[in-house]
């Protein structure tokens, strides 16, 4: 991203962002809200019964007439209605090109019975009876509409807007994807919500059974996943005499793994809290006060008037002198015999010492000084020096018990790492022989022509949103280049980001423009990089394009452009290939 | 910053503010109270990244009618409803550096400049100022953002933390560890203007 730099621009002031305030305006674009006809505004009610009453009266004297009087009904009161919409737009969701955005499908459930409904992907949604309640927890009866879709390979992920990035204590991972789902639940138009112990359980394909992927629920408004715990491999029903195949143990030993992870960066962040600690202590010691000083050598010394504003520290004392550093060497007696034309005072640190300059003509003379004290003036200083020296202890005690504190806390951090890295190490032992058990077994059924096979990867969802089965991975190394792009004839396209995906990964690295001067990828993989541009097309570096990609530390990477106004999402995934 | 923002609330000031937004969910009219109150410090954060005054306004306009649309999905953590504002409106500002209707722009005020000469311990000259708005200005964004909300516009960690979705020691571990960042940068820069003049 380009950015420009102002240094001190005008201010705005208030008054100006005052007068631009308009929520009558921002109301009437509100899409739920609708706005009166004229005829059903307060004052026209009021206007018109105010004549037709008027009128009536006016009536009854002119006619003279007994017959009853013809009422004026007013409109029963009127009031703002809004609709409510629930849109599906949140401030993290951002599809790069909307019409090629992930449609959902629609799937219709009664409340009281429950149901089963099979997505084209194969993946079950297991619906509960009496899942289904409205905002406030009150149960709901009838057909509610469930609006469902899935993320499974980079070109899903790219085209959904979805983040696919895990901050982990200041650390950015992507996510490795086994796939992703969106789903809520509607009732005549209106959103409604899954009740409390009532999940709805998601059956999806478990591309290859791996345990490594942990379950993740974005949270719409920040933009962050949020831990979940691990999804549950489902086998097919197997002969029990072979045992529990080793979703089990492998799930303890994940669960074994997280906790390192965790463990490990809430040491790391302890750590830097131990800094920060120490720095205030070591910023603190700075700003102890000096005890007072007494003439030492009454051959290096000046008398001042100082300005009390300029030195407030100083304040207290009318006149004072100030003895001239015995290790300055830039001082001899002989400044006493010339007329200076002016002097200045600094500080050097303050309270302590100054710098005193004579000057004269363009000559100058500078000293390093501290203010010294006698009599009366000594024994103010002397008070005003406990004082703030107590006060000063005070502090630096809370600071030293807080680095204390935060040393304590560390160590107990460290503990529990390395307690976890023990266990992990024996539950990878016991993992590693339940295994071979468990495939000697399996081996055996498998003789006995018994089917072995993770055939769903399952959890359950207990609002409705976004959930995600990932795996954390680190950013691809082996090359890097200082990337810019442009299309194939050199014009540089102005990207904000690029999409670099690895065949071998179900995972898209976002790299923003900020990122382009240390653009990482792996040689030996299958790379793309998919990218949009401002005009909504599509740019693209096909895999063979890496091949003969000259080493080098700058690279302008030529992209070819896909126009994508008349494509569909199928059509994109095709012209990708991917 | 201007217009200081209006973000340590007692807990009964957070409530009483969750009551309004409760009520704005059931009539938008009552979203009125909310958008006065915050305003101007929405508007003054848009405008601290961008130079279009008038697109700045446009955008906080946005801001609240997308605050407006979506309400019915807030749920109150606890935290000011001005986080929420505070997260859209990020969203939004990017959104239109993406559609290239404005440019990133980073505002500098001088006297900001020299707190983070301070944090960096550097001396405080010309030089060295100038030197400090260049890195500032090459910083990659995420840290971009931080230095701008912690030394610009003067937020506590717990803002910070709570419009970029962070703990607030997350917010001040990273401020940290990008001041040491500027440390490395300067020191680095130091030994080769040394090595230059010898």
């Amino acid at each position: 991203m380009k950015k420009k730099t102002n240094i001190d621009r005008d201010p705005i002031n208030g008054e100006e962002i005052a007068s631009r305030m308009n929520f009558n305006q921002l109301l009437s674009n509100f899409p739920g809200y609708i706005k009166l006809p004229f005829y059903k505004t307060g004052w026209f009610i009021t206007t018109v019964a105010s004549v037709a009453v008027l009128v009536t009266v006016t009536a009854i004297v002119f006619s003279n007439n007994n017959t009853k009087d013809s009422e004026v009904s007013a409109s029963p009161p009127v009031t703002t209605e809004s609709i409510i919409t629930y849109d599906d737009d949140t401030p993290c969701i951002t599809p790069p090109i909307k019409k090629l955005d992930i449609q959902s499908d629609s799937y219709y459930c009664e409340n009281e019975i429950g149901g089963e409904f099979a997505h084209s992907s194969g993946t079950l949604i297991k619906v509960p009876k009496n899942t289904f309640v409205d905002k406030n927890g009150n149960s709901l009866n009838g057909e509610i509409e469930l609006r469902y879709r899935e993320f499974h390979n980079p070109i899903d992920f790219i085209l959904s807007g979805i983040p696919m990035t895990y901050d982990s204590a200041g650390t950015e991972y992507t996510f490795e994807s086994a796939g992703m789902i969106e789903i809520y639940g509607y009732q005549n138009g209106k959103p409604v919500e899954i009740a409390d112990g009532k999940p709805i359980r998601i059956e999806m394909n478990p591309k290859g059974g791996s345990s490594r992927f942990n379950l993740y629920e974005l949270d719409t408004s920040s933009g962050d996943w949020g831990y979940k715990g691990k999804t549950e491999l489902v086998s097919e029903d197997m002969d029990e005499s072979i045992g529990a195949p080793s979703v089990t143990s492998k799930t303890s030993k994940d669960d074994v793994i997280s906790n390192i992870m965790k463990t490990k960066e809430a040491t790391e962040v302890t750590k830097t809290e131990l800094a920060i600690a120490k720095k205030e202590v070591i910023e603190h010691k700075n700003t102890q006060p000096s005890k007072p000083k007494t003439s030492v050598n009454k051959d290096r010394q000046f008398d001042l008037d100082v300005d009390p504003k300029e030195f407030p520290e100083l304040k207290n004392y009318s006149s004072l002198t100030f003895e001239v550093d015995k290790n300055d060497r830039n001082f001899s007696a002989d400044v006493y015999e010339i007329e200076w034309e002016d002097i200045s005072l600094s500080e050097k640190e303050k309270g302590k010492s100054y710098y005193l300059t004579l000057f004269k003509g363009s000559a100058k003379r500078t000293f390093s000084v501290f203010p010294i004290f006698e009599g009366t003036d000594y024994k103010r200083a002397m008070e005003e020096f406990n004082q703030n020296f107590s006060t000063y202890e005070i502090e630096l005690d809370k600071r030293i018990t807080n680095e204390e504190k935060i040393k304590e806390k560390l160590k107990k951090q460290m503990l529990l790492y390395e307690t976890a890295l023990a266990l992990e190490k024996k539950k990878q032992v016991e993992f590693e022989a339940n295994q071979a058990a468990y495939y000697a077994k399996a081996k055996d059924a498998h003789k006995n022509s018994i089917a072995i096979n993770v055939v769903a990867r399952a959890f359950n969802v207990t609002r409705f949103g976004t959930w995600n089965c990932d795996s954390p991975v680190s950013k691809p190394s082996g090359a890097k280049v200082n990337a810019s792009f442009a299309d194939n004839v050199g014009v540089n396209l102005g990207l904000h980001n690029v999409n670099l995906i690895e065949k071998n990964k179900n995972a898209v690295f976002t790299y923003s423009e900020s990122q382009f001067n240390n653009f990482k990828f792996n040689p030996k993989e299958e790379n793309t990089i998919v990218a949009f541009t401002a005009n909504n097309e599509i740019a693209i570096i096909k895999p063979i394009y890496f091949k003969d990609m000259p080493k080098e530390k700058k690279h302008q990477f030529e992209m070819e452009i896909i126009d994508v106004k008349s494509m569909t999402v199928k059509n994109v995934k095709e012209k990708l290939n991917l | 910053m201007q217009g200081k923002s209006i973000y340590h609330q007692s807990q009964n000031q957070l409530l009483s503010e969750n009551n309004i937004v409760e009520a704005a969910k059931k009539d938008p009219k009552q979203f009125e109270a909310l958008y006065t109150k915050y305003y101007e410090q929405i508007f003054r954060y848009i405008h601290q990244r961008m130079d279009d005054k008038e697109m700045a306004f446009d955008i906080t306009s946005q801001v609240f009618l997308k605050a407006m649309i979506n309400l019915p999905k807030y749920k109150y953590k606890g935290v000011p409803f001005s986080s929420w504002l505070y997260r859209i409106a990020m969203s939004e500002v990017y959104q239109s550096f993406k559609d290239k209707k404005s440019t990133r722009t980073v505002n500098v005020d001088t006297s900001n400049v020299e707190d983070i000469i301070e944090e960096v311990e550097e001396d405080n000259t010309e030089e060295m100022r100038q030197a400090l708005i260049e890195v500032i200005g090459d910083l990659p964004e995420v840290e971009l953002q931080i230095i701008e909300m912690r030394y610009f516009e003067k937020r506590s960690y717990r803002e910070i933390g709570d419009i970029l979705g962070m703990t607030e020691n997350n917010a001040k571990v990273k401020a940290y560890r990008i001041v040491e960042k500027l440390k490395k940068s300067f020191s680095v820069r130091k030994s080769y203007n040394y090595e230059k003049e010898n």
